[in-house]
């Protein structure tokens, strides 16, 4: 028999002892005892044999569809099945958080001028080649430099800085439903509005049960066909559709953002088929933002969505007869600004985010006295 | 090593923010020969300020009619001035001889032929301004509400920031400016530290300041008084009153200028209807 060394003898007794250590490890402390005060078991998921779990909350990345085996975190980086059970590891960690104006969102139709408390947890459900906060929604919250705070804290917070809403936003709202619906209960009972900006990947299920307390929600439409979302975002254009019909059916004010992304989506066919769809099932009232596409993350060789192009889908959604389309990113453009569907008064001025001059009644035309169609808020 | 890397940094960053012009662009201390370099400046400011404007094909024919028409008006008056130059000179040096002679008696003839040219070149030149004041009201009516504020609130610049309004666009957590970095770098640094690196990003913008001398000596003060302040204050700041605060704070310190009479006219006149902003609008 060969002697082994003193030097092979400690490598592989070293590599034995931490082969062994793992699974032990793993029983005796299943997670870390930091990590450990941050988890929540999820809302939304069902229990399978064998320590499998199937999340619920989005139909998720095509190949893993939510199911999720013992120890596996979902692509959504903040879902994780421990011992058969679903957990949340982005509960009070927020990302992200600053004051915008609620018409950042874009969310036109609801509080001009008003301040929003913005939030957000690292991480998301899709994958955009487009991100632009890439850096916080595309790695779970231990690669984010996070503060804690307690739904009643951010409550507290919105309300000491005197904003008049709070925003669900940056990356995806849908990951950290939880602490949003938390949040959304205690703010709304403060006399706060609520917005979500998201990108509608969201399960039927759980959308109604959100739909009562948001009071408006942002929908960022990426493209126009499942393949474009399989390849560009690794999600689904379906989901998104059903969304915003969702949205729509349960009462909820629906605002819409498009990019159109050179090369990638931008044609003015497809944006007229969608404005077409958007007026037959959604209505002509829904306001349609086009946004600038800026390039970020993975489409950095790709230029800006050029102004005139932007002004042809803006026509091309007013030809398919929407009464509110906005071009966004583009401060000082006259389609920032509000204009009466009935006899084309302006009504709200805008420099991009801000408000510069209002003449609303209300939710009126002050000139031929029409309903503007929205969740008017003084 | 270390300590001179904690010191350049956000020395460097508080020049940048500050956008600091070089010598060759200040208008107060430029060298002889400079003109081409002020006109080249002149320009691309005004084509800052137009490329943000999304102005339509109809007002852009607008501002370029009365673009040349302010561009007459200035030709004229460089014409209407060489004629009377050399006649200006003459007195100038009859002056000068007879002062030279006589010590401080200008004889009344004199004194009167210089301040009847000098009273005739003042009337031109206010005819002309009057001629302009026209033609910026003229261009004013051209321009949207929406435009008139971006105009108002423009900053001239040469490298030229992102958006006018609101840099951070629709769904974009916001990126720290280069202050609100220097803020955070603020926050980290060590108690024992701090004092010395706070003195040594006040003594490097009091010195860049100091050279934008169109900003008044004690508005200079003030702003790296405020500019301390914010430091301070940064780190005093809980985690999320400091992500909520740092805009505000990294803004404190810029210097209020005050505003000479109607910002919007003075700049409408400067990047809208100037030979330089005529250029542009003609190139697109």
């Amino acid at each position: 028999m060969e002697k082994i060394t003193r030097r092979q003898f400690l490598k592989y007794g070293l590599a034995v002892i931490g082969g062994l250590a793992l699974p032990v490890g793993g029983i005796l402390f299943p997670m870390g005892a930091d990590a450990r005060s941050y988890l929540r078991e999820a809302d939304f998921y069902e229990k399978l044999p064998n320590n499998m779990v199937h999340c619920t909350l989005c139909p998720c990345d095509p190949g893993i569809k939510g199911y999720l085996r013992d120890g596996q975190t979902c692509v959504c980086k903040v879902r994780t099945n421990y011992g058969g059970k679903l957990y949340i590891n982005n509960y009070g960690r927020i990302a992200a958080i600053h004051r915008d104006a609620v018409e950042k969102n874009p969310v036109y139709h609801l509080a001009p001028g008003a301040q929003a408390l913005a939030i957000a947890t690292a991480g998301c459900n899709l994958s955009c080649d487009c991100c632009q906060n890439w850096e916080i929604s595309q790695v779970g919250p231990e690669r984010t430099r996070n503060i804690n705070m307690s739904p009643q804290q951010v409550v507290q917070k919105a309300l000491e800085y005197g904003c008049d809403a709070i925003s669900y936003s940056y990356t995806e709202p849908v990951i950290f439903y939880e602490y949003m619906v938390d949040i959304a209960k205690l703010a709304r009972q403060a006399g706060l509005l609520n917005c979500m900006l998201s990108g509608g990947y969201i399960n039927t299920a759980p959308l109604k049960k959100l739909v009562p307390l948001i009071d408006a929600f942002s929908i960022s439409v990426k493209g126009f066909s499942e393949d474009f979302y399989l390849k560009h975002c690794n999600g689904s254009y379906r989901t998104v559709l059903n969304t915003l019909r969702t949205i729509r059916k349960e009462g909820g004010w629906l605002e819409i953002s498009v990019l159109p992304v050179p090369g990638l989506s931008d044609s003015l066919h497809d944006i007229r088929n969608f404005c077409n769809w958007v007026k037959t099932y959604l209505g002509a009232y829904t306001p349609v933002h086009f946004l600038r596409f800026v390039p970020k993350y993975r489409l950095r060789n790709l230029p800006r969505t050029p102004v005139s192009f932007l002004e042809k889908a803006y026509n091309v959604a007013k030809e398919a007869g929407l009464d509110f389309v906005y071009l966004e990113n583009l401060p000082g453009h006259p389609a920032n600004n509000t204009y009466c569907p009935s006899c084309g008064k302006t009504l709200i001025k805008r420099v991009g985010f801000e408000i510069i001059d209002k003449q609303m009644k209300y939710n009126r035309c002050p000139s031929c006295g029409a309903v503007i169609p929205g969740r008017w808020r003084s | 090593m270390k300590t001179i890397k904690i010191m350049l940094i956000p020395a460097l960053v508080v020049m940048i923010s500050l956008g600091i012009p070089t010598m060759i662009y200040a208008k107060h201390g430029g060298f002889p020969g400079a003109e081409p370099v002020y006109q080249m400046v002149e320009e691309i400011k005004s084509m800052n300020l137009i490329n943000s404007l999304y102005l339509t094909t109809d007002q852009k024919s607008e501002l370029i009619s009365i673009g040349k028409e302010a561009k007459h008006i200035s030709d004229e008056q460089v014409k209407n001035f060489d004629v009377r130059r050399d006649k200006f000179l003459e007195i100038l040096r009859e002056i000068k001889s007879e002062i030279k002679k006589n010590g401080p008696n200008v004889s009344r003839d004199l004194a009167i032929r210089f301040h009847r040219l000098q009273d005739e070149m003042m009337t031109i030149t206010k005819e002309n301004q009057d001629r302009i004041k026209i033609l910026v009201n003229r261009a004013k009516n051209v321009l949207t509400d929406n435009q008139k504020v971006l105009v108002e609130e423009y900053h001239p610049c040469v490298i030229p920031v992102k958006d006018l309004r609101n840099p951070e666009r629709v769904g974009q957590a916001n990126s720290s400016g280069f202050v609100s970095r220097l803020l955070e770098r603020a926050r980290k640094i060590p108690e024992n530290q701090y004092p010395r690196f706070k003195q040594t990003v006040l003594d490097r913008a009091r010195k860049k300041i100091s050279i934008k001398l169109y900003i008044p000596e004690e508005e200079r003060e003030k702003s790296i008084e405020n500019l301390g302040r914010a430091l301070d204050e940064a780190r005093r700041l809980s985690p999320v009153d400091f992500e909520l605060r740092k805009d505000e704070l990294a803004g404190s310190f810029m210097p209020h200028m005050k505003k000479n009479g109607n910002e919007l006219d003075r700049k409408i006149e400067k990047f809208l209807i100037s030979p330089g902003a005529l250029k542009v609008l003609q190139g697109y």
